[in-house]
């Protein structure tokens, strides 16, 4: 048996731990990686035989009956059409690599769409007293950007077409996860600049019960891990997020929305070729209150938001000229990249830009590059 | 004595194909008839006086009064100002360098709230 399922077998075979950190379970599951990414680089159809095999084998799968193994479209489905409560566990990770494990409850009144009614509402904080200080952060935290945590921090099938060109899927068997048959696959995308996903998906209902976001370095990003699951929902209106957000068809009718104000372009992404328009809205900034206008980019799985806030005086005036030779006409991007994300900004004409994605994904810097010319160019 | 002075007077006619005879274009007369006469300032101010103006009165085609020469000339004014206003506003961004400043923390922006989670 070849190195990398060994390792995969291993953590397959833990049962689910009802709550307890997984980081070393994650850590398992990041060496399988290693070595199923080799295989999946060199031989993407060897590791495709050899999960067939591992689903073939008798005592992998022999507390379900037969199932239909899980592919793009029966997730994108799942989400789209099955009802859920789920009480989960978002851990997250600071630049520095300290854990928070926070407890939140998900629902989702699915209606066919890409984009149902939901709740996430918070819950608590693994390890800490309700009312300490750290929980009134959370709550907080909760109530100001929950909408973007189930939105941007967590997996979903954006775009079928996209995301069955631009990854592949791995079949690991089967385990139990809260006393329900889950099956276990790797996504793994064609271009190495982005997140390796391993999930356990629900048997029944195609639902994830646990997500975790690795890097090509195996480095674990984000990890998400279902507590209980409820195939209902019963949502509360009063708990929905207090940031407004509309959503436009187009460029265009967002810039109508905002007033036509000067200095919004619509973002040429020709150096993400892969990626496309996948929503546009107007959002008023949790932090700061300004409406902006967001445009999120998908290749199916993976986003990326290009954001313009007009109306704002240009924070880098006392920064330029920099690091060019030519005094007067310098143009600052700022950046800040860690494993987990990217995020470059600058201004051009009253109008305040950030680029935000994934921190393996270096290509945003020739984008924003662009965006930033575009901008000059147009204005 | 009236013949003698005659013939000293009139050259002897020559030949009918000769043309000027050369005792007639040797003679005063000739002399006369063969060098202009100096100009007198009298009979050439009037003339340059002429020429002068006919040289700086504008040309009878262009037919325009000093206000539509002026409002030509404001005219071109402008498009030269406008020229030179686009040339000089239209920023070259075949030149521009865009310069990368990387940042020693985390900015505080929704999506860092969305990896990291709750702004520290």
């Amino acid at each position: 048996m070849p190195l990398s399922l060994q390792w995969f077998q291993a953590a397959a075979s833990e049962p689910g731990s009802g709550g307890q950190p997984r980081a070393a379970a994650a850590t398992v599951l990041g060496a399988a990686l290693v070595g199923m990414s080799v295989l999946a680089l060199a031989a993407s159809p060897l590791v495709t035989r050899l999960a067939a095999q591992s689903l073939a084998n008798p005592q992998a799968a022999s507390t379900t009956p037969p199932l239909v193994a899980p592919s793009f479209a029966s997730l994108e489905q799942g989400c789209r059409t099955q009802d859920c409560t789920i009480v989960q566990l978002r851990r997250f990770r600071d630049e520095a690599g300290n854990v928070v494990a926070v407890r939140e409850r998900l629902s989702v009144d699915a209606d066919g769409t890409d984009a149902p009614p939901f709740e996430l509402a918070f819950v608590g904080v693994d390890g800490e007293l309700p009312g300490s200080p750290t929980f009134q952060k959370w709550q907080r935290t909760y109530q100001r950007f929950g909408n973007l945590f189930y939105q941007h921090g967590s997996f979903r099938i954006r775009d079928l077409a996209k995301a069955q060109s631009n990854y592949t899927l791995h079949q690991f068997g089967t385990q139990m996860r809260i006393n329900r048959t889950v099956f276990r696959i790797v996504i793994f995308p064609q271009v190495l600049d982005k997140a390796i996903w391993v999930l356990d998906v629900d048997a029944v209902t195609s639902v994830p019960l646990y997500m975790a976001e690795f890097d090509i370095h195996m480095r674990l990003l984000a990890e998400v891990e279902a507590e209980s699951f409820s195939p209902s929902v019963a949502l509360s209106l009063a708990a929905q997020s207090s940031q407004q957000v509309t959503v436009h068809p187009d460029f265009d009718s967002a810039r109508t929305f905002l007033g036509d104000p000067p200095g919004l372009i619509d973002p040429n992404i020709a150096v993400v070729s892969e990626y496309g328009l996948a929503r546009v809205e107007v959002r008023d900034d949790a932090l700061n209150g300004q409406q902006k206008l967001v445009m999120t980019y998908t290749d199916g799985l993976d986003v990326f938001l290009v954001a313009q806030t007009p109306g704002t005086t240009d924070v880098f005036a006392g920064l330029a000229p920099q690091k060019t030779s030519t005094p007067g006409l310098g143009n600052t991007i700022a950046r800040y990249r860690d494993p987990a994300m990217s995020i470059l900004l600058f201004w051009d004409d009253g109008v305040a830009f950030q680029v935000a994605g994934r921190g393996s994904l270096l290509r945003l810097d020739e984008l924003a590059r662009r965006i930033f010319l575009q901008a000059i160019s147009t204005n | 004595m009236l013949g003698r002075a005659l013939a000293t007077a009139i050259p002897a006619p020559l030949a009918d194909d000769a043309g000027w005879p050369e005792p007639l274009l040797e003679s005063e007369v000739g002399r006369r008839a063969m060098v202009p006469p100096p100009g007198s300032p009298a009979v050439w101010a009037p003339i340059r006086d002429s020429i002068l103006a006919e040289v700086v009165r504008p040309a009878p085609a262009m037919g325009l009064r000093a206000s539509s020469r002026w409002m030509l000339g404001a005219a071109a004014a402008v498009l030269v100002a406008t020229v030179c206003v686009v040339a000089v506003s239209r920023r070259p961004t075949e030149v521009r360098e865009i310069a990368f400043t990387d940042l020693d923390t985390m900015p505080h922006v929704e999506f860092a709230v969305v990896r990291h989670g709750a702004l520290r």
